[in-house]
């Protein structure tokens, strides 16, 4: 299929781009990477009245770490930023590892190069990577739009099943992601390389016998909790909780038993992968 | 597949079944191999289930059933006849040389450390080039006996030479990137003593004008004991006409020439030898020196239809193809505790396809069936719900494997030739959509302990196999959304 026909605007600041979204509303979609929204164009899962193109936006197109107010350093992607652009990032191994870890997941080689990352955080998949990553780090999004600029933490951001805080008027300038070098692990599964995971697992220590695990593929968006444990039976019995919790779901792919049981199987691994890159 | 239903075993007596079933389900269209893997899942299934039920070794069973090498030519139950073949050899060559004690040593370490691992075999027989009869078999007897006989399966190639020498062949086939071009050429400049270089072949089609017959097409392996021995039949009335043209300026007899090295020359006396294009110029410019009764100019159509392709008996029976070439696999899988996906740890296919062709193309043919057969154990399905809503309407469900998913493959081959075409060559390029699903159907019934296997074998459906009854959600946990516990 093709899309119904739109109009098309490529702003060369951001306000341009909040001025064209205040104008537009919801009759405007952002067009950054498109890698999952020219397929929903093309399907006609969305129809949109006009396009707004990001992508040659220079202030949008930036990797910085920035200090917020003794909360410690963070690390700010713009909205024009690839996927590949941040893997390539000298630093992200050092600043970000559970990014490091988790961004070769992410599609394929060939969409990361167009896809970006804070388009992946407004599509709000509950099975993707890196609003996984976000969550589990405690990262925020930053807003802009005529009216002002506002920064929601990721919690309060994704709110459902591709469904999010955003006002029709807003646009997402960047993500942040807190500087955080423990120790991480991550995993997936899914049916081929580079599909949409079935269940993912990102963990992260954050102290001695205090882990924060994130989920994705159980619910309607990730889910993140602390784990205060030691020994293996404990975390056995905080996983076990988790999957009761989440309960999982049906669909093509996998049934909710066997997403629980998916979880039960990977979250130790991954747990145990990350008290070792810690140590 | 009809007449090759008892697959590559002596079975003396067949009854069939058939049910029509329609269905408002996505329709199915037939390539590679369609109906194959459907019965070669049942039947190799069938004889792995024979052997667990009487508490023998599968690869015994199938062995000790197969058609032995001196029945062939053999007369299968349902009317095919198996132009030739050496089963028992082919099995044990792909079995020997250590390679099944290399399966059997990965599976026991496997299951020594608690993992699941199996072992599979499938051996199927690959019809190629079917009887267009087979299509009147849908009639009753009486209806083909008032319509007339149909059978055979005609093919055409046509060898032409131009007046500067330059030769070209069309063919009854449209090519879709088998290499049709490149085995043509090899077949003709072997029957004129040039090099494939030399040859023309030009595939494109028009019905309106070129020569064309009921089987015409590229389908059901007919490429090869079809197509390919036109072109061998119409070079070699090429090759003997100019034969005839050079022995009378040669003064030698025809049967002393041969044709070497782009040039016609006495076998006795190699020095006495004309250019190729020369003879060839000679058929057009000069009839007066042709040997009498020879007719100017280069141009052969041959017409190949072979006579064992019968019309259908009274009985249904029908010789459905030309040429039955083997196809045995084995292989090990592993099935993962976490994922439930299964993963193959070493493949092995022998092949008796006769006498190959082109090794080369011969081998991208049957890979790129190995990864059909892949495709159809373990990714492609149409999936509808219970209200017939349909599930995988896109390539992101609906999952064709990329490289990433496709295992390596070592390849055997054997060369048993087929004594009814004039080149011993078969089919090949189907065999392994049929008997990779049946192999891994069997290995993961190995691995598992399971008596029934349904393909595709999705981590669901391995999950569904696996799972023990799980732990009760815990007593002080609320029910999602809020509700109390029940």
């Amino acid at each position: 299929m093709k899309p119904r026909p739109f109009d098309y605007v490529r702003p060369d600041t951001v306000e341009e781009a909040v001025a064209i979204l205040a104008e537009h509303g919801d009759d405007a979609r952002i067009l950054a990477g498109g890698q999952t929204l020219l397929a929903m164009l093309n399907l006609r899962v969305v129809e949109p009245v006009i396009l707004v193109d990001i992508t040659r936006i220079p202030e949008l197109d930036v990797i910085r770490e920035i200090d917020t107010h003794g909360h410690g350093g963070k690390i700010e992607v713009g909205a024009a930023v690839t996927q590949n652009r941040l893997m390539a990032w000298p630093a992200l191994a050092q600043k970000v590892p559970l990014l490091a870890a988790a961004l070769p997941f992410v599609g394929h080689f060939q969409t990361r190069n167009k896809g970006t990352v804070c388009g992946s955080i407004a599509h709000a998949d509950p099975t993707s990577e890196i609003p996984l990553s976000l969550a589990v780090l405690g990262g925020e999004v930053v807003l802009r739009s005529a009216r002002g600029t506002r920064v929601l933490a990721a919690d309060d951001f994704q709110q459902g099943m591709l469904a999010t805080a955003r006002e029709p008027d807003e646009l997402i300038t960047a993500v942040r992601f807190p500087v955080m070098s423990g120790g991480v692990g991550f995993r997936e599964v899914a049916r081929r390389h580079g599909d949409f995971a079935i269940v993912a697992v990102a963990a992260m220590v954050e102290g001695p016998s205090s882990i924060r695990v994130g989920v994705a593929g159980m619910a309607d968006r990730p889910a993140v909790r602390r784990i205060e444990a030691d020994g293996a039976s404990s975390i056995r019995d905080a996983i076990e909780r988790l999957a009761w919790e989440l309960e999982g779901y049906e669909d093509v792919h996998a049934s909710a038993r066997m997403r629980r049981d998916l979880l039960r199987g990977i979250a130790p691994v991954v747990i145990e992968e990350a008290k070792q890159c810690a140590a | 597949m009809h007449g090759a239903v008892t697959g590559a075993y002596d079975i003396a007596n067949v009854d069939v079944v058939n049910r029509v079933v329609l269905t408002n389900k996505m329709p199915a269209s037939l390539i590679r191999g369609f109906g194959g893997p459907q019965l070669y899942l049942a039947l190799e299934r069938l004889v792995q289930r024979i052997a667990i039920e009487l508490k023998l070794d599968h690869l015994d069973v199938l062995k000790r059933n197969l058609v032995p090498k001196e029945k062939f030519p053999y007369k299968a139950a349902a009317g095919s006849l198996y132009d030739s073949g050496d089963y028992l050899r082919a099995v044990e060559t792909a079995t020997g040389d250590g390679r099944l004690a290399d399966l059997q040593r990965r599976r026991a370490a496997a299951r020594a450390a608690g993992r699941r691992y199996g072992i599979g075999f499938a051996a199927v027989v690959e019809p190629g080039m079917s009887n267009m009869g087979y299509l009147s078999t849908l009639l009753t007897p009486e209806a083909r006996d008032k319509a007339g006989p149909k059978n055979g399966a005609v093919s055409m190639v046509t060898v032409n030479i131009d007046p500067l020498g330059a030769v070209s062949v069309t063919a009854d086939v449209t090519v879709q990137g088998q290499g049709h071009e490149t085995v043509l050429s090899q077949i003709v400049a072997d029957g004129l003593g040039l090099t494939p270089d030399d040859i023309n072949v030009v595939l494109e089609m028009d019905t309106a004008k070129d020569q064309w017959s009921i089987a015409a097409g590229t389908y059901s392996c007919r490429f090869t004991p079809g197509t390919a021995v036109a072109a061998h039949l119409a070079a070699e009335r090429i090759a003997d006409k100019l034969k005839g043209i050079a022995a009378k300026q040669l003064n030698v007899l025809p049967d002393d020439i041969e044709l070497v090295g782009g040039k016609l020359r006495s076998r006795t006396n190699p020095d006495n030898a004309m250019p190729f294009a020369r003879v060839a110029g000679t058929s057009h410019w000069s009839p007066v020196m042709l040997p009498e009764g020879m007719a100017p100019a280069l141009r052969e159509t041959a017409v190949w239809s072979p006579p064992e392709l019968e019309p259908p008996s009274s009985d249904d029976r029908i010789n459905t193809s030309l040429t039955y070439g083997f196809v045995f696999d084995m292989c090990g899988i592993e099935i993962d505790p976490l994922t439930y996906q299964v993963r193959v740890d070493r493949y092995i296919s022998m092949h008796d396809a006769g006498r190959i062709l082109n090794p080369m193309i011969a081998n991208g043919q049957m890979r790129g069936a190995f990864v059909q057969g892949i495709a159809a154990a373990l990714y492609e399905e149409f999936v509808y719900d219970d209200v017939g809503q349909f599930l995988t309407g896109t390539f992101a469900d609906y999952l064709v494997p990329t490289v990433a998913e496709i295992p390596a493959v070592e390849m055997l081959h054997q060369e048993t030739a087929s004594p009814l075409t004039p080149l011993g060559a078969k089919g090949l390029a189907e065999g392994n959509c049929m008997s990779v699903p049946a192999c891994i159907a069997n290995a993961i019934a190995d691995a598992l302990d399971v008596k029934d296997v349904q393909l595709p074998a999705t981590p669901r459906r391995i999950h569904a196999l696996m799972a023990a009854p799980e732990a009760s959600r815990p007593q002080d946990l609320a029910m999602p959304g809020g509700g109390a516990a029940r």
